[in-house]
């Protein structure tokens, strides 16, 4: 049974006031925080430049950073047998073929399970004594998830897994990520795919130039919010009624409430019906209204 | 067991796994002392998170509708006649959004009650 | 971390091992005909009028070619058909070690798993066991082979000559493994080594600076002129191959990836 437990004791990934600025003087990542619990999917949703991978090679020791990162309470250094971590690029070892490269792994990690590595490359169809060099990206990708998920890891980090997959691929994905959790694994999950997200995370975060405008559950977005249009020459009493962003097109403004007074008080200047906002619209209000902070 | 997940509809998803559910249960499709799916199985098919299945079921324990039973699974403890009332609870808070619309839009409530007419005759 | 560095350097390796193999083979089975060669100088030689002789200069090389098994091992194997190449090969070995996991980012999967220094010490000092085994290898072949054709050598003249190979093999290696960790990129990395490779015996050139050309260490010039290893140089060498080593490290730990 999946029971969300009071985290006392170690807590999968613990973020605080995470900055980056490259040599070059790109800002990618601007004061971050962000706390994992256990056997959950956390979402790291944002667009493209919003910071996500800076995030990804700071926790993981990468890149240098400023602020605390901690992992099951301690420095990284100290606990890389229990996590993996699977990057964009899904690059391997292109002399090796799937069998050497499973011995290879289980040399390399204490918890490695060759048989279920075995399993999965089974499952993915790949053959066992070909040279990964002449793989399609399609089956780097499930190379290395095999690999990844024969690791039997505590925590996982995946940054955009699915791309360039089709969905069945895609699909098998994700349930994989599932069972993951179905195990009492936790997972970290970059992407900007919304329907995805969707489909598998617990929480999420949404990221944007730098900054994390938004952590929760999933389904406490539905239950919280509610998007209110109101016409461009409406009077906006953003003190007196404060909301969660305000996103400004042409033909309308689009406010992203989160109490009851500031809902009935623009509810009732709306120019249309209320929303219930799903993560799509959620994510287009908050990101568009990023821009136009007031 | 094939629950589709409305991603548009306000509710949350565990709340439309929860209805369905209940659904299932009054229509019969689940009879009482069934098992219901375990909660990975369910995950995968309507691809939602485990968590999330798991947070229904544990709802649905919580408001009596089905009990967790040492390696079985979750089964059902209800039957039709008793899960009537909690259903229509349910829909009745489906049923605030349209009607709300309504309200605001000027209509009365005999119109209204002739709108709920035509849509029973209509559906199929 | 051994297995996964040989299979991925085993082309290179091979390569050298094969081409080191032919040398030697050659260099092997020539001896008779130098012996000749030489000899049939030699009494030409005598035959010269005297001022021919002084312009000719130090002939004495000649004479110990045609007569002299150790010599012809010394001075053919150790100081020039092994010898010259052995930057050559430590340069084509080492420069993709770092500089090829980087430029491809398959080195992600080892930097998450494991921490910085487990990964360099995994890669570095695989890579020096390759690097020196093969040298140590070819090294104690020279006078085995010879034996082996029948001719009268024995090991004790290798010795210096193995010792300034595996000195210069350390150093050249921490040369060129800095090359492959700050470049990052494998063209970049072997262009700079062979800048080196190449530029190196100029500066025999310059007054003053004629030490810098490490060529002449590697070749074994001291012992083959009777004076056994180069202790100065020796040292010199190693503590640079030492700080080498230790910038390597620093230098990798503060990359970012």
């Amino acid at each position: 049974m999946l029971e969300r437990k009071l985290v006392e004791s170690q807590v999968p990934l613990h973020v605080k006031s995470l900055q980056k600025t490259y040599s070059n003087g790109v800002n990618a990542v601007r004061g971050v925080d962000l706390q994992l619990e256990e056997q959950q999917v956390h979402a790291l949703l944002g667009p493209n430049g919003a910071g996500k991978t800076t995030t990804i090679k700071s926790v993981l020791g990468f890149i240098r950073y400023e602020g605390d990162v901690k992992v099951f309470g301690q420095n990284i250094d100290r606990v890389r047998d229990r996590i993996a971590f699977v990057p964009e690029e899904k690059q391997f070892y292109d002399f090796l073929t799937p069998r050497k490269a499973l011995k290879w792994c289980q040399k390399l990690n204490p918890h490695f399970d060759p048989s279920r590595g075995m399993e999965f490359f089974a499952h993915f169809s790949l053959p066992l004594d070909k040279k990964i060099k002449s793989f399609s990206h399609g089956m780097k990708t499930s190379l290395y998830l095999s690999l990844t998920f024969a690791q039997q890891a505590d925590l996982y980090i995946f940054d955009e897994p699915t791309w360039g997959l089709d969905p069945i691929k895609r699909d098998d994905v994700l349930q994989m990520v599932r069972d993951r959790v179905i195990d009492g694994k936790t997972v970290l999950y970059t992407s900007h795919i919304i329907p995805e997200v969707q489909q598998i995370a617990d929480k999420v975060s949404i990221m944007a130039n730098g900054k994390i405008l938004f952590t929760g559950f999933l389904d406490e977005i539905k239950e919280r919010f509610r998007i209110v249009i109101v016409s461009p020459e409406a009077r906006l009493d953003l003190q007196q009624y404060p909301v969660m962003a305000v996103a400004r097109s042409r033909d309308q403004v689009s406010l992203l409430t989160d109490t009851d007074e500031s809902f009935e008080h623009f509810n009732r200047i709306s120019i249309s019906e209320p929303l219930v906002p799903g993560l799509e619209e959620f994510f287009q209000v908050l990101i568009r209204g990023d821009r136009h902070v007031l | 067991m094939w629950i589709q997940i409305d991603l548009r509809s306000p509710l949350p998803a565990y709340q439309q796994i929860k209805v369905k559910i209940k659904q299932a249960i009054l229509k019969e499709e689940l009879r009482q002392d069934q098992t219901l799916p375990s909660i990975r199985e369910m995950a995968q098919n309507i691809r939602v998170n485990p968590n999330t299945v798991a947070r229904s079921y544990r709802e649905l324990e919580a408001e009596g509708v089905i009990m967790a039973r040492q390696g079985v699974g979750y089964i059902v403890v209800v039957n039709p006649g008793e899960i009537r009332e909690n259903f229509l609870q349910d829909i009745r808070e489906q049923l605030m959004i349209p009607i709300r619309q309504m309200k605001r839009s000027g209509i009365e409530e005999e119109e209204c009650i002739e709108v709920v007419k035509k849509c029973w005759k209509e559906s199929s | 971390m051994f297995y996964k560095e040989f299979a991925e350097a085993r082309f290179r390796l091979l390569l050298f091992w094969g081409l080191f193999a032919i040398f030697l083979l050659v260099t092997v089975a020539l001896r008779p005909f130098i012996g000749d060669l030489m000899g049939q100088m030699e009494s030409e030689l005598g035959n010269m009028p005297a001022f021919l002789k002084n312009l000719l200069g130090d002939i004495s090389g000649i004479s110990r070619l045609a007569n002299d098994d150790n010599w012809y091992l010394l001075s053919q194997w150790h100081a020039k058909n092994l010898g010259q190449f052995i930057p050559l090969f430590v340069l084509v070995f080492t420069f993709p070690v770092f500089a090829r996991e980087t430029d491809k980012k398959t080195i992600y999967f080892l930097l998450a798993r494991k921490n910085r220094s487990s990964v360099f010490s995994g890669k570095f000092w695989s890579g020096l066991v390759f690097v020196l085994g093969t040298l140590a290898f070819f090294s104690l072949m020279g006078p085995l082979a010879m034996k082996m054709g029948g001719y009268a050598v024995g090991f004790a003249g290798t010795m210096p000559f193995l010792f300034q190979q595996m000195v210069s093999g350390f150093f050249l290696y921490t040369l060129f493994t800095l090359f492959s960790i700050v470049l990052g990129d494998p063209v970049k990395a072997v262009i700079a080594g062979i800048v080196v490779v190449l530029g190196t015996p100029f500066f025999s050139m310059i007054p003053n600076l004629g030490f810098l050309n490490v060529y002449n260490y590697i070749t074994g010039i001291h012992p083959l002129g009777g004076k056994g290893v180069d202790i100065w140089y020796s040292l010199g060498l190693g503590a640079s191959g030492a700080f080498l080593l230790w910038l390597d490290w620093k230098l990798f730990a503060r990359k970012e990836f």
